[in-house]
């Protein structure tokens, strides 16, 4: 090996990325569900629901509000830790961890390149928050719900089950399973780098992305070190969210957008991207 | 600028997406007691759709346990399957009710059961119409323990109906 020459450690967490994934995959999803069989579930749907008891309806006392939390006890074990985790160390359960994100980017990287659509010119953050307030506020006045319909993380785990289950198949014999679907497809399985449904339609995401966005400064992010980055872009290419932007003629993260998936810093030629604190 | 008429688009969308309602599925809630139980509101379909899903959930309140049957009641008779929600593959984890020839056997206090109900008209029916109900028997004492009404309507204008998919 040459003198100057330095090995190049990658993170662990970027090297086994996929594979965390998958695992995350095969522990959440049919047919094994085998995490929601603690709790006699087989879905995300019932106690592991993240989406629902958040949510404030018309004419719901407080004692009904409180019974959604503990309906929705490993919901909001999964809510709440997911928030702390990333406000410290970043959206480490969306990059890695979540096997409703994980299938759609997996799923993704099976669709041949000439197919893929790039969601890139939508201002992610825009769209994501006012969907999010129509999530919070329609059933607070009454107008309906975001809560279960169009929901990503009652929509993939049936498509696994479904080739098994009568009652996963039965989740797509209506009218909104089928937009459900849909929006997979679409936004998902077709997005290039398979994130678009993570970061337009995904209230747990968009919750997420605050609490990232709220501890920048305490906790690991991914930064670039601007007197290092050449302005090239290459990073921006296969953001799979689409969180960077050029300011300036420099790369800029957007904290609302970025999942620590570190792909960026892997194609950077000037090593200008790091996962880490905020310097002094 | 961009942003912002991005903002009241997705606001719009979902706007629409949260009060649509397109009538051939619905979500009732209810509680399986032995003295008949009790659904939070009836679930509303509306008339002229080739098939419609109810997804029926329940949980079981104390002190009741058994076996249960499950039957779609109301004439005329509609052509109909029920599902139950399970692990594809059980790991023995958990005790869980078992659903096997629309009988869910083994309740337990406090266990939550789905039923998804797919309901498809006859080809050569007319539109189903009136009033149905997903009725759950206790196999011992023939006794109701739930009842879910079901009720087809015409639509109104714009295909708006009260209580579908409300959660």
């Amino acid at each position: 090996m040459p003198k100057d020459t330095k090995p190049v450690k990658v993170s662990f967490w970027i090297r086994y990325r996929y594979w965390i994934m998958l695992g995350s995959i095969t522990m959440f999803l049919p047919p094994l569900s085998f995490l929601f069989q603690f709790t006699k579930d087989s879905n995300f749907c019932g106690a592991w629901c993240p989406r629902m008891f958040f949510v404030w309806r018309a004419g719901m006392s407080g004692e009904q509000f409180f019974m959604g939390f503990l309906r929705s006890y490993m919901g909001v074990a999964l809510v709440l830790g997911i928030l702390f985790t990333s406000f410290f160390l970043g959206r480490y359960w969306c990059s890695h961890l979540c096997p409703v994100g994980g299938t759609m980017e997996l799923g993704s990287r099976l669709v041949p390149k000439f197919l893929k659509i790039n969601y890139s010119s939508i201002p992610a953050a825009s769209f994501r928050y006012g969907y999010l307030a129509v999530f919070f506020l329609a059933p607070v006045f009454g107008l309906g719900s975001l809560c279960c319909r169009y929901c990503n993380f009652a929509t993939i785990p049936r498509m696994f089950g479904a080739a098994f289950l009568g009652a996963d198949m039965a989740f797509f014999m209506r009218t909104a399973g089928l937009i459900s679907l849909g929006l997979v497809i679409v936004l998902g399985l077709f997005a290039k780098g398979g994130r678009a449904y993570c970061n337009l339609l995904c209230p747990v995401g968009a919750l997420d992305a605050l609490s990232n966005r709220i501890g920048l400064k305490f906790g690991r992010r991914v930064r670039v070190e601007k007197s290092k980055c050449n302005g090239c872009m290459a990073c921006a290419a296969v953001c799979p969210t689409w969180a960077l932007e050029e300011s300036e003629g420099k790369a800029h993260v957007d904290q609302l957008s970025c999942i620590p998936c570190r792909v960026c810093e892997n194609v950077c030629p000037k090593e200008a991207i790091a996962y880490e604190k905020l310097k002094a | 600028m961009k942003k912002t008429i991005f903002f009241i688009l997705a606001v719009g969308v979902s706007l629409l997406g949260a009060t649509y309602r397109f009538g051939d599925s619905a979500h009732s809630i209810g509680l399986i007691k032995a003295d008949g139980g009790a659904v939070k509101h009836a679930a509303h379909f509306i008339s002229g759709k080739d098939s419609y899903t109810l997804i029926a959930t329940a949980t079981v309140i104390p002190p009741y346990r058994g076996d249960v049957r499950v039957a779609l009641e109301g004439n005329p008779k509609l052509e109909h399957k029920i599902y139950a929600s399970a692990p594809v593959i059980d790991l023995g984890l958990r005790k869980s009710p078992k659903f096997i020839d629309n009988i869910l056997y083994n309740l337990n206090p406090k266990d939550r059961i789905s039923l998804w109900v797919v309901i498809r008209k006859q080809a050569d029916a007319d539109s189903i119409k009136g009033e149905y109900r997903l009725a759950l028997y206790d196999t011992k004492t023939n006794k109701s323990v739930l009842r879910v009404p079901l009720i087809f309507k015409a639509s109104k204008a714009g295909g708006e109906v009260a209580h579908a998919e409300r959660h």
